[in-house]
């Protein structure tokens, strides 16, 4: 019987510990943390709008099952 | 359109796809979690001031997961516009602080738009425009 493995990606994180949790805006093609923010107001003021995508980075640590608790 | 699993930190894979919300006004670019297992559409909170909605006039929502707890949301119509698919459709959201992700994209509406086909073991995850029920 064949026997199946998952192969963990080898992706070099983008992130640090001081990314957790908070607003990034990435490069559009994703290669790039090109700012970071506590809130996502104080993030638009800091980079704009131009040429970035706008993510939350969840923890690392953390399962997410998205429970409302 | 086929799109790679995100990897935040090597180990685990979120299907995560543009898209830009409209309302009052904009917002900018901003990842969307395709999430088949939320009835809703649920966006973070903090967005809304952006989009010029203001929460405190919505109608109020109960939202429930795993847990015992519930956390209350608030209900607004919001335009999602995805450029990469060509396609763009308004409905209701939910406004709920959820502080680890801006966009959740759920069954309501975001599945009734959109066929997903998830291919986790090659990496990749398909969006194609569903043909709507008339």
């Amino acid at each position: 019987m064949k026997k199946g493995v998952v192969k963990k990606s080898s992706t070099a994180s983008m992130f640090t510990r001081k990314h957790i949790g908070k607003w990034v805006a990435l490069s559009t093609d994703r290669t790039k943390v090109v700012g970071y923010a506590t809130t996502f107001d104080a993030l638009e003021k800091k980079v704009g709008r131009d040429g970035v995508i706008y993510t939350k980075v969840p923890d690392p640590k953390v399962s997410y099952c998205f429970s409302f608790v | 359109m086929k799109y790679t699993f995100q990897t935040f930190n090597g180990t685990e894979r979120r299907p995560l796809i543009p898209l830009v919300l409209r309302a009052v006004s904009a917002s900018p670019l901003l990842d969307g979690l395709v999430d088949s297992g939320s009835d809703d559409t649920i966006l973070n909170a903090e967005l809304a001031s952006a989009l010029g909605i203001s929460l405190n006039k919505c109608p109020r929502v109960p939202l429930g997961g795993i847990g015992s707890g519930q956390q209350i949301g608030y209900r607004a119509e919001v335009t999602f516009v995805f450029e990469d698919l060509k396609y763009e459709y308004t409905s209701e959201a939910v406004f709920a602080a959820i502080p680890h992700f801006s966009v959740i994209l759920g069954q309501n509406d975001f599945f009734q738009h959109f066929n997903v086909l998830f291919e986790a073991s090659k990496g990749t995850f398909t969006v194609t425009r569903a043909k709507l029920k008339s």
